[in-house]
């Protein structure tokens, strides 16, 4: 089946005015949860995949993913307007965002990072089809010790590159995956670490421990350093930037747009990172980097582009090899299975028409995105201005009708609280949440790889599986340099001490 | 040690590990090594967690490649870097406790999730959802009634539709169960 044919197939899937009706909600909900500090793109999505249980497998996941692409915009709004990132990698919009609002060009601020986020989304959906789609060709080869490796190398990866550090990152990513090992043996069918309870058969369902730990423990982080003060939005201007001022950032927007593809791509690495690095290289570049940090242009758009294309290089691991490249796609893969569909290279195969509607409805929701900013983001300031103490309890109770909604079980409801207080303290205590859902969502494909790769072929698989070899040599590594990078600078402040203080 | 892994053997075995763990907490919290017990709380939990698991492998089929083989392969991992952990603590190479929070505060929060949850079997979805709003947006410092009882009205009314009607949810109905 050739590219256009795929493509005919995918907007078939999206024409018609439900689809289209669905992509404009997700846009609108992605662009409201984004806006709001607190709420990130992964929590946005969970609290939203109950709401897609009856729709058939293609809306529910166009949906999903029209919320994932517009909630990093969404994080922009509230950076720029009162220096709050509505998401973790809009903290690099507020550099220049808000010293623009402070000069009175909030309009500015908001139309760069709008257009800016168009543009990189664009640009990110051009190269996970570019990538995606032979790369899933390519996977078809793959055997069950080379998926066991890449999984593996999915998890080194997000440990190394998680910011805090590494050892709690691998703590969290071993939790989860521990957790994973309850329930019965996929392949054996012993029932492992039940404690008899029948509800533990199958293991934690995933979207209430995944609802638990992005979204409920927020709620009661919030709880632990509540203030009680609100947000205060000033009254904005609505001047746009102009075409020229546009055009002057135009090689910024494309250069930001492919570096955050390319750095979404890798698992771990995240919007958050693609901005940062986007920026410090735009402002290495820039004929006026002294503008930088007191409201330069360029500095949005780097940032703004770099996010938001980072979402489809995020997506070319998670639909080419079903292995989640952020969190947020470790709560789409958890949505996948939900509809029965396994992310991965037989998906492009079996359902075409989720994969290229998929596509199809990240270039859809770009467009959507545009003009809802450029005329709704008025509308969406006044939302989000709801107080805190209105819409904390709101997500509580989304939260809880969200996991009872999975099975109809209130042991679902109990798993999600539980998981609620688990990512709470392990947020408070500086371990990130992320890998351990990864962990949840990757212990089965690595348990079941591993093991049926040792039954096929005995332990020897690894290294006599060149692929595979090299795989799990690169997770290795990439696990263990910046454990010797740690190693290093603690040796370093200890033989300068009063310098830097030694911390893991 | 199969002894441990069922019955009463491993609920001593938990409850041994519990007092090991606490001893470990409470000897750091009483110590120079105060500023890190709290960092100390995880990789304590981490292992517990693991050893209890570990011995509860020691009851699976023993066979190459079978059931126990990975768990045990993340619980020999997860002790590994969690004594690791442990040791940073204990040397204080490792950040110091986050300030206390409200943490009063945040049991309320907390309790007042648990007391809808047990409510929801006894007075029904819609009744303890609008309670729970109600009650936490106070408990937020929120003190305009008319929205209070818009947002509570305005979500029981939602979750009807969308979950109830639409999606065929079967909430626990409660006290309203012969009304519907």
């Amino acid at each position: 089946m050739d590219l256009i044919e795929s493509f005919s197939i995918g907007f078939s899937v999206i024409l018609g005015w439900k689809p289209l009706l669905i992509i404009v909600t997700g846009v609108v909900f992605g662009i409201l949860a984004g806006a709001m500090p607190g709420l990130s793109p992964s929590t946005a999505v969970a609290l939203l995949v109950p709401f897609s249980y009856t729709m058939s497998p293609a809306l529910a996941l166009i949906l999903l993913t029209s919320i994932y692409i517009a909630s990093n915009y969404g994080g922009s709004i509230t950076a720029v307007l009162i220096n709050t990132p509505g998401t973790p990698s809009a903290a690099v919009t507020a550099m220049d965002g808000y010293p623009l609002t402070q000069q009175g060009k909030a309009g500015k601020g908001l139309g760069t990072a709008l257009v800016a986020s168009t543009i990189g989304g664009a640009v990110g959906v051009l190269i996970l089809i570019l990538f995606a789609v032979p790369l899933a060709r390519v996977a078809l080869k793959f055997s069950p010790a080379d998926y066991f490796a890449l999984a593996l190398f999915g998890l080194a990866t997000v440990a190394s590159m998680s910011r805090g550090n590494v050892l709690k990152s691998m703590v969290a990513i071993l939790f989860g995956l521990l957790i994973k090992t309850i329930g019965i043996d996929p392949i054996s069918g012993v029932s492992r670490f039940t404690f008899g309870n029948d509800m533990l058969y199958d293991g934690f369902t995933l979207i209430p421990a995944l609802i638990g730990l992005f979204a409920v423990s927020v709620v009661f982080s919030k709880f632990e350093t509540w203030t009680g003060v609100g947000r205060v939005m000033d009254k904005i201007d609505n001047k746009l930037p102009s075409l020229e001022e546009f055009l002057k950032i135009k090689f910024t927007i494309l250069r930001s747009s492919i570096i955050g593809t390319v750095i979404g791509i890798f698992p771990g690495a995240g919007a958050t990172i693609a901005a940062f690095i986007s920026y410090d290289m735009s402002k290495r570049a820039s004929k006026e980097p002294e503008k930088f940090g007191h409201g330069s242009l360029e500095g949005v758009a780097a940032a703004e582009s770099a996010n938001s294309s980072s979402v489809g290089g995020a997506l070319v691991p998670l639909l080419a090899l079903g292995i989640p490249g952020s969190a947020t796609d470790a709560v789409l893969l958890g949505a996948f299975m939900l509809h029965d569909l396994v992310p991965g290279p037989m998906l492009f195969q079996n359902n075409p028409e989720i994969v290229y509607g998929i596509f199809s409805a990240l270039i859809v929701a770009n467009i959507v995105m545009l003009f809802l900013g450029l005329y709704g983001n008025r509308l969406f300031i006044r939302v989000v201005s709801v107080p805190e103490s209105v819409m904390y309890p709101l997500i509580l109770a989304i939260a809880i009708i969200g996991s009872f909604a999975v099975n109809g079980s209130m042991f679902d409801v109990a798993a999600c609280i539980g998981f609620g207080v688990v990512g709470w303290f392990f947020k408070r205590y500086g371990y990130p949440v992320a890998p351990v859902v990864l962990g949840i969502v990757l212990g089965k494909m690595v348990e079941e790889n591993f093991r049926r790769a040792v039954m096929m072929d005995g332990y020897g698989v690894f290294y006599r599986d060149k692929l595979a070899f090299i795989v799990l040599l690169i997770a290795f590594f990439s696990f263990v340099w910046p454990l010797y990078k740690a190693w290093r600078y603690h040796r370093q402040a200890a033989a300068a001490p009063g310098e830097n203080e030694a911390k893991i | 040690m199969e002894y441990f892994s069922e019955g009463t053997g491993l609920l001593v075995w938990i409850l041994a590990l519990i007092l090991i763990a606490c001893g470990i907490y409470f000897g750091m919290r009483y110590s120079k090594m105060r500023d890190y017990s709290g960092q100390a709380i995880i990789p304590l939990i981490m292992i517990v967690l693991s050893l209890v698991l570990w011995v509860k492998t020691l009851g699976f089929p023993t066979e190459d490649a079978g059931p126990a083989l990975i768990p045990l392969l993340w619980i020999f991992w997860l002790i590994l870097l969690s004594v690791v952990i442990l040791f940073f603590c204990f040397t204080g190479r490792i950040d110091k406790d986050p300030k206390r929070g409200r943490i009063f505060f945040l049991g309320l929060g907390v309790g007042l999730v648990v007391v809808y949850y047990f409510a929801m079997d006894y007075l029904g979805y819609f009744i303890s959802s609008f309670l729970f709003l109600a009650t936490a947006m106070y408990m937020l410092s929120y003190r305009k009634p008319f929205t209070i009882l818009l947002v509570g009205t305005g979500w029981v009314l939602f979750s009807y539709l969308i979950f109830y009607k639409l999606l065929y949810i079967q909430l626990p109905l409660g006290l309203i169960e012969d009304f519907i």
